[in-house]
């Protein structure tokens, strides 16, 4: 590839380059200019012209210096491999290629692109925006195999933008929407994240179409993006592996990563259960699901909020039992947006398994609750004490009341513990320290899982604590 | 890009780091020509004032607007936010005719800022590549040392007043700095409003400690006075003796000439 007959170098080394406002030439787009856009669309054979560079007002030699334009970057792609589901990927790029050319910025995206160029470079003779079309389109045919034709329409008068943007942002929202669909079946790679190794080493977040990282802020999307950058940095990417339960959530590849990552602690993980082999959690979490035994269903809440929960107790001290990289059934560190998802705790009953939320949560994902369930889930405003919770559960028809009704015909037990084994059991590890013994001494059970019929705690006299 | 050169400015509260920094800010803008990106790391924000620049956002604010857009799920799905933030970081910035300054002012409200803060860290480490100077007024903690906030400086300067808690901070930023492996290029003291004569006494205690003494930075009765009145450090005489004795120590540091600050690069 040659960038002879451009008067600028083009290089990875430019990557990264920020014109300053004082040596600046021109600046397209930006937060001066409301409308400004780039896109890319995937077209039929017969409607790409191959290395066509159209340019649609003033090109960069009619501009004055030091002024401000609305701008727009339109490329359209064809060839036999090429679909609509690529144009997010190959619009991405542009980001990428213009930071190439010397003496050129290019920042953010989609409707917020923001682009430089400095004096020195036009002064060199970067004069017209021909060049930076034969930049990209060289950049793009040499790297991206599968784009057979390209033709680039750059934009800089301001009534072609205002007509074209709309479309732009009809087609930004249909990809979002897409976006939201994407389920974990559709892609072959997942996206691990160790930031927060430090706070818990044996956690493992795995980040998915369909599962937020616990601390909510990294989607699958930013996890490529961080990995195609820094694939050896703390996010980095998970082959999927085979699929050994699509509905639990459990891949070969993500085991694999678990083992490894957690030094061999944490095996095998079911992306999609708060009760069996849950994924970690690691300090950070957005909210916990917690188990609310006494009505064998699932209440969450939120870093954010302040008070007692139904179960008397704050997010505090629930996380303290959550955190640390451990997989605790019952206690499960997650997102917010994970709630977003179709396949939010799904194993365990998914919404219908929900019994509690904080109100500030439930307004904010209440268009993801299904119908059915979404005024049978009390928050704070309904309810503060179990008492309360059982009865308005069992007023509104939750769906674990069923659960309740099998439980006591079948078993013919007080609806305390022991509805569903699930929480029984505790494997992971957890140290106990014992009483009268001095210190010292540190009891730890891995994999245990504990039955006991009935457990009896005293108080004991003073004399005995010096036995 | 050409050889860029990263000084941080630390100490104990009130010692004068700002004022230091103030006046290193405008010995390189009006000795020079080099590009000059300054940094208000310290969330009390005085730099501004004492550089006479105008704060409007700081990169705390934009984060915490980032985080909080995760929150209400209003970040397009699709979207990368390290674009997003990168783009935000860049706005912050207030460019001057003399300098590019920015705050970072403070992030708000608990969630999770890991994500959020390795982005920024990326983004501040290629904004400073793009300066010739860079000069980060640190906060009086030691946060930004555990936090390694300062892991790309090359020089620490630690500004010391006439307290022994002062000299005491002094010893234990060198040794934090150790202990989570910042490899500065080099450590140097700087002393503010000491009495006269005290120069070859504070310089041989420090360098009992492994220090080395810059200078010192004189009583200035007018520079205290236009602190008082808020007004910038560029109103100050040219002789006044606080911008005489930092002009000195300007060109100790290598941010007036080419030479002294490749030989500090460790590059001459």
């Amino acid at each position: 590839m040659s960038f002879e007959d451009i008067p600028v170098d083009v290089g990875v080394v430019y990557e990264g380059e920020r014109v300053r406002g004082k040596d600046m030439y021109v600046e397209l787009g930006g937060p001066k200019m409301e409308k400004k856009f780039e896109l890319a669309l995937a077209r039929e054979e017969g409607e790409v012209e191959d290395e066509k560079v159209m340019i649609i007002g003033p090109d960069l030699k009619d501009m004055e210096e030091g002024s401000f334009h609305p701008f727009g970057i339109f490329i359209e792609v064809a060839g036999s491999q090429i679909e609509p589901d690529l144009e997010g990927v190959i619009e991405r790029r542009i980001h990428e290629y213009v930071n190439f050319v010397e003496g050129m910025m290019h920042l953010n995206q989609r409707y917020d692109i923001w682009i430089r160029l400095n004096k020195k470079s036009f002064q060199k003779g970067f004069d017209t925006l021909e060049h930076l079309g034969k930049v990209l389109i060289r950049l793009f045919k040499s790297e991206m195999n599968i784009i057979e034709k390209i033709q680039i329409t750059f934009i800089t008068d301001p009534d072609e933008i205002a007509s074209r943007y709309d479309e732009a942002v009809a087609r930004y929202n249909a990809r979002d929407e897409r976006a939201r669909g994407l389920s974990d079946a559709d892609v072959d790679t997942f996206y691990g994240c160790s930031l927060c190794q430090s706070f818990a080493p044996t956690h493992v977040c795995t980040i998915t179409p369909q599962r937020y990282a616990n601390c909510g802020a990294i989607s699958w999307f930013d996890g490529r993006a961080a990995a195609r950058v820094d694939p050896k940095g703390p996010l980095y990417s998970i082959p999927k592996g085979d699929t050994i339960d699509e509905f639990t959530g459990e891949y070969t590849g993500v085991n694999q990563a678990y083992a490894e990552k957690s030094l061999g602690k944490v095996t095998s993980v079911a992306l999609y259960s708060a009760f069996d082999k849950p994924h970690t959690s690691c300090g950070c979490f957005e909210a916990i699901a917690f188990v609310i035994p006494e009505v064998d269903g699932l209440g969450v809440v939120h870093r954010d909020y302040k008070g007692e929960t139904v179960n008397g107790l704050p997010f505090s001290s629930m996380a303290d039992s959550t955190a640390g990289g451990r997989q605790i059934p019952g206690f499960h560190g997650i997102a917010v947006e994970y709630m977003r998802s179709p396949r939010f705790l799904q194993v365990d009953g998914g919404w219908d398994r929900i019994v509690w939320v904080p109100d500030t949560i439930k307004e904010r994902v209440y268009d993801f609750i299904p119908e059915s369930v979404r005024d049978k889930i009390p928050t704070e405003k309904d309810v503060s004490s179990i008492d309360e919770l059982k009865a308005f559960l069992r007023e509104n028809n939750h769906p674990v009341a069923e659960r309740w009704v099998e439980v006591e015909e079948e078993e013919a037990l007080p609806a305390v513990v022991g509805a569903a084994e699930d929480y029984v059991a505790v494997p992971g590890e957890f140290t106990a320290a014992l009483p009268g013994v001095g210190g010292g001494i540190e009891i730890i059970f891995k994999n245990a899982k504990i039955f006991a019929e009935r457990v009896i705690i005293k108080r004991i006299g003073k004399g005995d604590k010096k036995k | 890009m050409r050889e860029h050169l990263v000084i941080s400015v630390s100490g104990k509260g009130g010692v004068g780091k700002t004022t230091l920094s103030a006046l290193l800010t405008r010995a390189v803008v009006e000795k020079t020509k080099r590009s000059l990106l300054v940094v208000d790391a310290d969330p009390v924000m005085n730099l501004p004032r004492a550089i006479g620049v105008e704060v409007n956002s700081t990169v705390g604010k934009v984060a915490t607007t980032l985080r909080k857009d995760i929150d209400e799920g209003s970040v397009p799905a699709a979207a990368t936010k390290q674009d997003i933030l990168e783009a935000e970081v860049f706005e912050s910035l207030i460019e001057d005719d003399r300098f590019d300054f920015l705050a970072m002012g403070r992030t708000e409200g608990e969630g999770c800022y890991c994500y959020v803060n390795r982005l920024l860290t990326q983004i501040l480490d290629t904004l400073t590549r793009n300066y010739e100077v860079t000069l980060m007024d640190m906060s009086a903690g030691l946060e930004h040392l555990s936090r390694r906030t300062d892991r790309n400086v090359d020089v620490l300067v630690v500004v010391i007043d006439p307290s022994r808690a002062a000299y005491e901070a002094a010893i234990r930023i060198r040794d934090l700095a150790k202990e989570v492996h910042i490899d500065f290029k080099q450590v140097v003291v700087v002393g503010n409003r000491f009495p006269d004569g005290m120069e070859e006494e504070v310089r041989s205690m420090l360098e009992e400690q492994g220090l080395t003494l810059l200078g010192m930075i004189p009583n200035d009765d007018s520079l205290s006075r236009l602190n008082y009145l808020g007004k910038p450090v560029f109103d100050l005489d040219t002789d006044s003796p606080a911008y005489v004795a930092v002009e000195s120590l300007a060109e100790k540091l290598g941010l007036l000439d080419e030479a002294t600050m490749l030989k500090l690069l460790g590059q001459a």
